[in-house]
């Protein structure tokens, strides 16, 4: 049965070539969600509102589709314009490009927390990241280290005391 | 699973400071493309006051998509043809319930100092294609063998295996 509703689509389809021809793919239409989107590094979250308006234009008209904002560490020397995130001064800003997002059709994205890898106080020295490190102490025959090694201020480690 | 978008960092290291070009990261995005991914997220347009001195703030990782980067009047007609493509593909649908990319256990066996693998343009997994055509073909000779063949128990074996 298939075999012959095949043949049956051959015969027709000579009967109909420019309707067969002519049948163009259309583009879909270019949405916010087809365009490109790209990660939106805040330094120090030092950002103000007419910077904020001036730079979104230009990321709309470069067609980008959206922004994922991720807070991280400042520039150095820029200190006094840094805003703690989540802060009411920062919700204000977020606020304000949300509304510019919103006029000029962009997305907005955030991360899951600042800096990279994403975190925030939340993330408790049981779930954190960690790595293993060393140090070269030299000892004499029958010398003790006295100390728990010190890796870095604040970080001790505890070694297997030579005896 | 089930979701319409497979989305990746895209672009963020393949050469030094403001080396990269449009035409590198159109060659990194098409890989992506390749590899099942339909939503492109660039890693970086960092936030620069426009007053700032040029080329203003910018963040470590060294492919700049920012309008201080000299590539950025041309930008848009990478974007538009990002959009172009995604457009496409982002009506698709998976052919798969899960996409790993192989060899990831590889990867995770290298020594080396890096704390975390990059695979900008989908480097290392080129032989994934390769492995779901032979996933395909041994999908497709379990569903045409009957129960009674001999070859049916083995290739069940590997069937579930693969699917979970």
């Amino acid at each position: 049965m298939n075999g012959y509703l095949i043949k049956l689509f051959f015969v027709f389809s000579f009967f109909y070539p420019v309707q067969f021809l002519t049948a163009q793919i259309e583009w879909p239409p270019i949405t916010q969600t087809s365009k490109p989107w790209t990660r939106w590094w805040w330094q120090g979250s030092a950002v103000d509102e007419p910077g904020l308006k001036t730079t979104m234009k230009w990321y709309q008209e470069a067609g980008l589709g959206g922004l994922e904002i991720t807070p991280i560490y400042g520039v150095q020397g820029q200190e006094k314009l840094f805003i703690n995130y989540l802060t009411p001064a920062w919700m204000d800003r977020f606020s304000f490009v949300l509304s510019e997002a919103k006029k000029l059709n962009l997305g907005i994205d955030m991360a899951s927390g600042t800096g990279w890898p994403f975190g925030g106080p939340w993330v408790t020295e049981s779930d954190a990241c960690k790595y293993f490190t060393h140090k070269t102490y030299q000892l004499s025959g029958g010398q003790m280290l006295r100390r728990r090694a010190q890796i870095s201020p604040g970080l001790n480690l505890l070694l297997p005391l030579p005896t | 699973m089930g979701k319409p978008l497979a989305s990746a960092e895209a672009a963020t290291w393949l050469n030094e400071h403001f080396l990269s070009s449009l035409a590198d990261i159109k060659s990194s995005v098409d890989q992506y493309f390749l590899g099942g991914v339909n939503h492109i997220v660039y890693h970086g347009t960092n936030y620069s006051p426009p007053q700032a001195t040029w080329p203003g703030w910018l963040f470590y990782a060294a492919v700049h998509a920012t309008p201080a980067n000299p590539f950025w009047k041309d930008f848009k007609t990478l974007n538009d043809y990002v959009a172009r493509c995604q457009s496409f593909l982002q009506q698709g649908q998976p052919d798969h319930q899960v996409l790993l990319y192989f060899p990831f256990a590889d990867r995770n066996h290298q020594a080396g100092r890096d704390l975390l693998h990059h695979f900008d343009g989908m480097q290392g997994f080129e032989n994934t294609v390769q492995f779901f055509l032979a996933l395909d073909a041994y999908i497709s000779l379990y569903q045409s063998l009957s129960p009674n063949n001999p070859f049916y128990r083995w290739t069940n074996n590997i069937y579930l295996l693969v699917s979970g």
